[in-house]
């Protein structure tokens, strides 16, 4: 879901387009909000461990009403508590950040392309600009400015969010807001998760045009399209209704979302509005909103639970396709025109599925399976059926130390066509923490499916923030 | 007779004040100074010597977790103290030690762990929770110690006289050692400076 407008920046172009979801990342403004370490939130950032998730849950706040006490940082008043007693007669009191609470992140990786045979210093491949924070007992905010390489485009990503924190177990948030389930965002790895990808609507279409000159009925004119194609990964401009609850004694809990979103662009694609739900449930371990079982063991990010949820997204994508070639005149003597194609496509389309997240002393394991339905993703009256899961085990040697294995595979059931042959992507990978905001990782991604042979890539990354 | 009172009274006279001055304590006192360092608070001077007793405290000693900070910083006790870790803070905590080989396990607010001294050293406290978190238990088998203030400020009272090796400890640079010698109703006065 791109909005793309695009505006020369030196000698690369830059594009504009929403990006990045309003979770909980790694902000080191909020290490300095509260004079504290990385991994007071994060087993290895920016993967939360059960504490942080908490801190999200309570709208980017200390849990169990501990954040005024937590706060080091002086935020500046904007009103005396006593205004409250005159309101609607004052403005109702509120508070902000003492100090803007900005935040760097820069990733830069070495690449190397099997079918290439290259390696590329990527050198950064992304700036970030961070900043989080509340503002006042019930509003929090987090946006993000991104500068990212793409293929030598630089890539200009915008993220702002205003959420509205009356209770813990209901958030509103207005922004950039992420529909799917296992946020790709605190992954540790460079690989997406595969499920997230598929793009079932094409980015071009042959179209035929009548043939001025008649030496053929018809001319082939290859379309493309402006619009972002949907896909599950990304953030989308919308309103989302959250919430968690701690379950009995404390431990685990609830957690729930409903969305209302544009699916594709900030000028929606189409005049209808994707919606999507999520429910999980956290079996043991520490409350979602914080309290409950406190792991006993130095290992910070042990947290013996298993959370299971399901989710549904229905929404409808709209791309319209357009394409010129030039051909000789049905007028002899004439010279070229220029023949001209279009066509629309809309597709109405769904996703439901379930995901998982167990935790086993300093193991991980967790994954969803989707099955999105589509009516008419290609203008050919075909509907597709694409079925995608990925299971993915962190292990937490050493807190410097997690090992990653993730494994996917992608299915589509064609109507009519021949089905593709399925696709296996197997990504290990390797994380370490020179510090709690300094990092390493390395990493494969690998296809196992025939098509996909020849095309592995290797990454060395170095991460940090401050 | 009549001189030989005299005599006693005068000889108890002067074993009086023998046994007056040998019994008066005296009192050690300077200032520490921690070299390139922010603040000279913290360090730990103590007067060692053998044969010194150590008598524990009834009441443990507490250590405070609050505002993200143990607090004190640095405490030290006696060989056999118990200490006594609060939570203050609305966020669980966590206390152990490496050199210790302890964990205390993690209390939410309110509640408390005990952990009894029984080898002199030190002992760093750290919490799992929070990794910025720090502080030092110092064990002693000597009664005569202080910690110094922010200005490196000390003051040892009630030290039996005698000669004793005085020890500074600094959580971040070198200890010093240095001959000392206490001298009944007196105060002497000694200047330290800690260096990496």
């Amino acid at each position: 879901m791109r909005a793309r407008g695009s505006v020369l920046l030196g000698v690369a172009s830059l594009w504009v387009f929403i990006f990045v979801a309003s979770e909980a990342w790694a902000i080191p403004s909020w290490a300095r909000k509260y004079g504290t370490s990385c991994s007071t939130c994060h087993v290895a950032y920016p993967k939360l461990n059960y504490f942080g998730k908490a801190f999200r849950n309570n709208g980017y706040r200390f849990p169990e009403g501990g954040d005024q006490a937590a706060t080091k940082e002086t935020p500046l008043s904007l009103g005396a508590e006593g205004y409250k007693k005159l309101f609607p007669r004052a403005l109702w009191p509120s508070d902000m950040p003492g100090i803007v609470p900005l935040s760097v992140r820069v990733v830069s990786r070495v690449n190397l392309f099997e079918d290439e045979q290259t390696a590329s210093f990527e050198f950064p491949h992304e700036v970030e600009l961070l900043s989080g924070g509340t503002l006042g007992e019930t509003f929090s905010f987090f946006t993000e400015i991104e500068i990212e390489d793409e293929d030598n485009d630089l890539e200009l990503a915008v993220d702002a969010v205003i959420q509205y924190d009356p209770r813990p177990w209901l958030h509103v948030r207005m922004g950039t807001v992420h529909p799917h389930p296992i946020s790709d965002h605190l992954r540790l790895t460079a690989a997406h998760y595969s499920p997230y990808d598929t793009r079932t609507t094409p980015g071009s279409l042959s179209l035929r045009a009548d043939n001025p000159n008649g030496s053929t009925a018809t001319l082939s004119i290859s379309a493309s399209t402006e619009e972002d194609r949907w896909r599950f990964r990304d953030g989308q401009a919308g309103v989302e209704l959250w919430g968690a609850r701690n379950g009995s004694d404390g431990k685990g809990g609830l957690t729930w979302s409903l969305g209302l979103v544009n699916g594709q662009g900030l000028v929606d694609a189409n005049d209808r509005k994707d919606f999507f739900a999520r429910a999980g449930y956290k079996f043991g371990g520490y409350g979602e909103l914080g309290g409950g079982e406190l792991s006993q063991d130095l290992e910070f990010w042990r947290d013996d639970s298993l959370k299971v949820g399901a989710f549904f997204y229905t929404g409808k994508s709209t791309n319209t396709y357009e394409g010129s070639t030039t051909a000789l005149s049905g007028t002899p003597g004439t010279g070229l025109v220029t023949v001209s194609a279009d066509a629309l496509i809309e597709n109405a389309f769904d996703v439901v599925g379930f995901d998982f997240d167990w935790w086993m002393r300093d193991l991980n394991v967790f994954g969803l399976y989707l099955r999105q339905s589509d009516d008419d993703p290609r203008g050919s009256g075909e509907s597709i059926d694409t079925d995608a899961w990925f299971v993915e085990g962190n292990y937490v040697f050493y807190p410097w130390l997690i090992g990653i294995l993730r494994y996917g595979q992608t299915s589509q059931d064609f109507e009519i066509r021949p089905d593709p042959e399925n696709q296996k992507f197997l990504v290990p990978a390797l994380t370490l923490m020179a510090r709690a905001n300094v990092k390493f990782v390395i990493e494969a991604q690998m296809r196992l499916d025939d098509p996909g042979q020849g095309h592995d890539r290797y990454i060395l990354a170095a991460d940090f923030g401050f | 007779m009549k001189l030989i009172l005299p005599l006693v009274e005068a000889l108890t006279i002067l074993l009086q004040l023998a046994t007056t001055a040998s019994s008066q304590t005296g009192t050690i006192a300077g200032t520490a100074t921690a070299k390139g360092m922010r603040t000279s608070a913290g360090i730990v001077v103590s007067l060692q010597a053998t044969g010194l007793t150590t008598n524990p405290p009834a009441q443990a000693v507490t250590m405070d977790q609050k505002e993200m900070q143990f607090l004190p910083h640095v405490l030290a006790v006696v060989k056999g103290t118990t200490v006594k870790f609060l939570n203050s803070d609305p966020v669980p905590h966590n206390v152990f030690s490496p050199e210790g080989k302890y964990n205390l396990g993690t209390w939410p607010t309110g509640e408390a762990r005990e952990y009894r001294f029984d080898k002199a050293g030190v002992y760093t406290q750290l919490c799992r929770v929070h990794p910025e978190m720090e502080a030092f238990v110092v064990v002693l088998e000597t009664p005569y110690f202080a910690t110094t203030d922010a200005g490196g400020h000390f003051e040892i009272q009630g030290v039996a006289p005698g000669k004793y090796k005085l020890v500074a400890w600094s959580e971040k640079l070198k200890s010093t050692e240095h001959e000392v010698t206490v001298e009944g109703g007196k105060t002497s006065n000694v200047d330290l400076t800690l260096t990496r």
